[in-house]
């Protein structure tokens, strides 16, 4: 285990990027933002490389261009309109969103801006239609203590949300346009210096509750998204975007300080090794030599129009099986590069040849290439184009092996490793939004924000203890999970018990996931309102309630009364329970005469089982025990 | 445009658009490169380009102390590119005359500007140099198309006709959308005897976006103009909300139905000409079109500026 000593030797910098979604509409239109419908329509489009502020294509931008890939957007007609289309300006920036934005940001500690002023960030992966993400500065130069420090708030934006990807084809990429323009606040931090990667997710944690406790944000899938910036001493500044789950941070933190560890001390082998840089050859188109493949995959590509191209790696013989970080190795490292440009990756001679039915091609490879035995050997498949430039790409990348880890964007997968996706993009991407004004933000607005600001989270904590009666531990969790602003909803709305709302909210629904294996963090906060206002009228006990949220889980179209009749846990009268009661006994009699008091759980055991989830559990308990001494006290008279 | 006191504190400073300062008001600190204004907003605020990229303004108010660190990097301009001569591909000439597909956006300020050279076109749509080769490049004037005037449409009239009397294949001009369709109306009727293709074209959102739709409006024209056999004046640009092709519609039956739409204009009681891929592909659409010939063009540009429409 590696300790904070030893990411303070290596020079870890980190910096953080918190992305939260808004509740409430779009940023710049009127649109919903409930993602809920079918589409309606089809758009086709193609981006295009712009030409940046110096006069240059950005190079992010160009990668993307020479990809020349086709976009389709579905469109969703109550939740995207000609603004998400680029068929027409946006409109004026959702108020509601900003207020939210600036009070994140006095949460925060930060400076609002006097003037905010609208800006096109260039994306042209796609997933914005118009080219460009639109987004703004809010406040700058903030703060938030942490284990007594003082942890740097760089910077507070209010951004537009990207499309959300449906497929990737390598040549065609799917969206879905409701999900763009649902308003997001942007946190960035500081460069945080001396950290270990738990601390860094702690402080990821502390931001996520930080932004939770405006009662403004969204929970749920997706919500909230993180990106990091990583890089150690003799390393490169890497980009990891998307981390979805904030528990993840710690890992991906790690294995990417052990990515550019390894890469460090692999530049210094194969320079030991003597592989100098002109080395490396481009590759060469080789189809020829697999025309009698027997190789499925490479068939398959050479039938419908592929070709083949190879080149040969000096010096990396043996090395692509090397894992860089867990789940990494460098072969697949490589591939990635490949993949990039819409190819399936690629197959290198550190693999089980004979298993892939590639041994003689090979053989004759190495001799066309003429390739030593230190050399590896790769081949990539697929149409003619991408295939010319995914080899040049892998060979590109096996050169840069030489000098440590690159600069470039990569993408963090669900199991804390991450790929590659692009080169940094270059600082060139940032210009004015002509189409919405300047914003002054006069300084009395801020301050009546200012006035009313939501409680800070310890102050939460300590109210919910004291004056809600919750216990400390399960105050705190309450505060710190994504429900925070349903529960307090709950306690205005409801006569229930608060330590029975908070119980469901952090514990019931989280062991429906983890029993059942149910999504229920889908559950909108609506429906779980719903289950709790029936409790409160009576409509089902408390006891039904788990079952009642597990089933809404599973088809959260529907209502509450609908699964309780569904689940025959419809309510019973304390009439009813007396009657159930007494003919359990009867039924009972015998033992109950012999075990008389003790005879108890026998009877309330059955009992149970025919009410459980209809009334209260203590209520029946009571019911019993009052009606078991009645009945051995008429019998003890009789006997 | 800042406020006088604004501008009088810059000016003590020394400070010009373009440089990098420092603003200071209190214990707030804030550098970057000090931009213009625009008329919106408020003209007491000083706005600056954040190393970030970000743009913020910075409200100006007695006690603020503003310092000029050093001159930021110099703006760039499209490298204009020279059209190769490619014999293969069929020539045809190009007239610009403004609008958003000749615009050019100065990413610091944002402010939109017009290509001042015609070849600053290419540079924006590259793919033109392997559909089509550009004979000749003429621009008369370059203006938003609001601003044009009845003259301007003899002059771009008389181009016309002159290039169209060489041997190139056709003529495309670039034009902005506002008033394309009365351009386009004014052409049908001046240039007589017609028997090439003249394709308008523009763009409906601008070049600095990756979503510039004027690239594909542009290659569909060069194709209309370079390959079709309809000698009419059309208006090329796009057929529907995707990127998948174009409509040429006839000069005097289109009308620009939408401000902002990519599929904006339509023929108004007649079918389109002609379906325009973007490979060069072209799909006649309507059988009742003036066929390309050989006679000379003229332009009869006569014109009676004195008209009113009276409305019912
Ligand atoms: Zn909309």
């Amino acid at each position: 285990m590696r300790d904070k000593s030893f990411y303070r030797s290596i020079g870890l910098k980190c910096g953080l990027e918190i992305h939260q979604r808004l509740k409430g509409g779009k940023l710049f239109c009127s649109c919903r933002s409930t993602l809920s419908e079918e589409p309606s329509l089809e758009i086709i489009r193609k981006l295009r490389a712009v030409y940046g502020e110096l006069g240059v294509v950005d190079r992010a931008a160009a990668f993307e261009h020479m990809r020349n890939r086709k976009f389709v957007y579905k469109y969703y007609p109550s939740e995207s309109c000609l603004v998400e289309c680029d068929e027409e300006p946006p409109h004026q920036v959702n108020k509601e969103a900003l207020e939210a934005a600036i009070t994140a940001a006095l949460m925060l500690n930060a400076k609002v801006v006097d003037e905010i002023h609208v800006m096109r960030k260039t994306v042209i992966d796609g997933s914005n239609t118009s080219g460009f993400q639109r987004t703004m500065v809010i406040a700058l130069d903030g703060y938030l203590e942490y284990k007594g420090e003082k942890i740097p708030i760089a910077q507070v934006c209010l951004e537009e949300e990207a499309c959300g990807i449906l497929e990737d084809w390598g040549d065609t990429v799917v969206y879905r346009l409701d999900r763009l323009g649902i308003p997001l606040v942007e946190v960035s931090t500081g460069l945080l210096e001396g950290y270990s990667p738990e601390e860094i997710q702690e402080i990821a944690l502390l931001i996520g509750v930080t932004l939770r406790s405006t009662g403004k944000v969204r929970r749920g899938l997706g919500s909230t998204r993180q990106d990091l910036n990583v890089s150690i001493s003799g390393g490169s500044r890497v980009e990891i975007k998307g981390v979805q789950e904030l528990e993840l941070i710690s890992k991906v933190v790690e294995n990417e300080v052990e990515r550019q560890l390894s890469l460090i001390k692999l530049a210094k082998e194969l320079k030991e090794a003597g592989v100098r840089e002109e080395d490396f050859k481009p590759p060469m188109e080789v189809t020829e030599l697999f025309s009698e493949t027997k190789n499925r995959v490479i068939k398959r590509a050479l039938k419908s129009g592929g070709v083949v191209f190879a080149a040969a790696l000096p010096g990396l013989s043996g090395f692509a099986s090397r894992e860089l970080c867990p789940g990494l190795t460098l072969g697949k490292e490589l591939a990635y590069h490949a993949r990039a440009y819409g190819v399936g990756g690629i197959i290198h001679s550190d693999e089980d040849l004979a298993k892939l039915k590639l041994e003689d091609e090979f053989k004759k490879l190495r001799e066309l290439l003429k390739a030593g035995s230190r050399d590896l050997i790769f081949i990539v498949a697929g149409p003619p184009d991408r295939a010319a430039e995914a080899s040049r790409a892998v060979v590109e990348r096996a050169k840069q092996l030489l000098n440590g880890p690159p600069e470039e964007t990569r993408a963090a997968n669900p199991d804390g490793t991450t790929r590659f996706t692009r080169p940094l993009p270059g600082a060139a991407r940032m210009y004015p939004e002509t189409d919405i004004p300047p914003m002054p933000i006069p300084r009395e607005y801020v301050e009546s924000i200012r006035a009313s600001l939501p409680e800070h989270w310890e102050q939460k904590v300590k109210r919910f203890t004291e004056q809600l009666g919750l216990p400390r531990d399960l105050a705190r969790q309450v505060v710190w999970s994504e429900y925070l602003s349903l529960f307090e909803e709950a306690v205005e709305k409801t006569r229930l018990p608060p330590t029975l709302i908070a119980s469901t909210l952090v514990s019931t629904l989280k062991d429906i996931k983890r029993r059942d294996k149910i999504p229920v963090e889908q559950l909108p906060d609506e429906k779980i309102m719903e289950a709790l206002l029936a409790v409160d009228g009576g409509k089902i006990s408390k006891e039904a309630l788990p079952d009642v949220l597990r089933e809404l889980a599973k088809s959260p179209g529907e209502t509450v009364q609908a699964i309780a009749a569904r689940l025959g846990i419809k309510p019973i009268t304390l009439e009813e329970l007396r009657e159930i009661i007494s003919s359990t006994i009867q039924d009972n009699m015998e033992v109950v005469l012999e075990k008389r008091e003790r005879a108890l759980g026998l009877i309330m055991g059955r009992v149970m089982a025919k009410v459980k989830g209809r009334i209260d559990g203590k209520v029946v308990s009571e019911e019993v025990k009052r009606k078991l001494k009645e009945v051995l006290s008429t019998s003890r008279v009789e006997a | 445009m800042y406020s006088p006191e604004v501008e009088k504190a810059l000016e003590s400073a020394g400070a010009h658009i373009g440089d990098i300062i420092r603003i200071q008001r209190g214990s707030e600190v804030y550098e970057g490169i000090l931009l213009p204004r625009s008329e919106y907003g408020d003209p007491s605020c000083i706005v600056i380009k954040l190393s970030s990229g970000y743009n913020i303004g910075v409200k100006y108010t007695p006690g603020t102390v503003i310092k000029r660190l050093r001159k930021a990097a110099e703006v760039g301009k499209f490298p204009a590119k020279k059209a190769e001569r490619k014999p293969s591909l069929p020539p045809v000439s190009l007239i610009a005359t403004g609008g958003t597909i000749g615009s050019r956006v100065d990413y610091v300020t944002g402010g939109v500007y017009m290509c001042v050279k015609p070849e600053e076109l290419l540079y924006l749509t590259p793919e033109l140099e392997d559909a089509v080769y550009i004979e000749r490049m003429r621009s008369p004037f370059l203006v938003a198309s609001e601003d044009l005037t009845p003259d301007d449409w003899k002059e771009i009239a008389e181009i016309a006709a002159k290039e169209l009397n060489t041997d190139v294949r056709g003529v495309v001009i670039t034009h902005g959308t506002d008033t394309m369709h009365y351009t386009s109306a004014a052409l049908s009727f001046m240039l007589r005897n017609l028997s090439k293709p003249v394709a308008l074209v523009g763009a409906q959102r601008s070049p600095d976006r990756g979503s510039f739709d004027g690239a594909m409006n542009l290659l569909c024209a060069a194709h209309y103009a370079a390959r079709s056999d309809i000698a009419e004046v059309a208006i090329v640009m796009h057929g529907e909300s995707s990127d998948t092709y174009c409509y040429a519609i006839r000069g005097t039956k289109a009308r620009k139905m939408h401000t902002s739409r990519r599929d904006t204009f339509r023929p108004i009681n007649d079918l389109p000409l002609a379906r325009v891929w973007p490979d060069g592909r072209i799909e006649a659409l309507n059988t009742k079109y003036r066929k390309r010939g050989s006679s000379e063009v003229y332009a009869d540009t006569a014109f009676e500026k004195r008209v009113a429409i009276v409305k019912a």
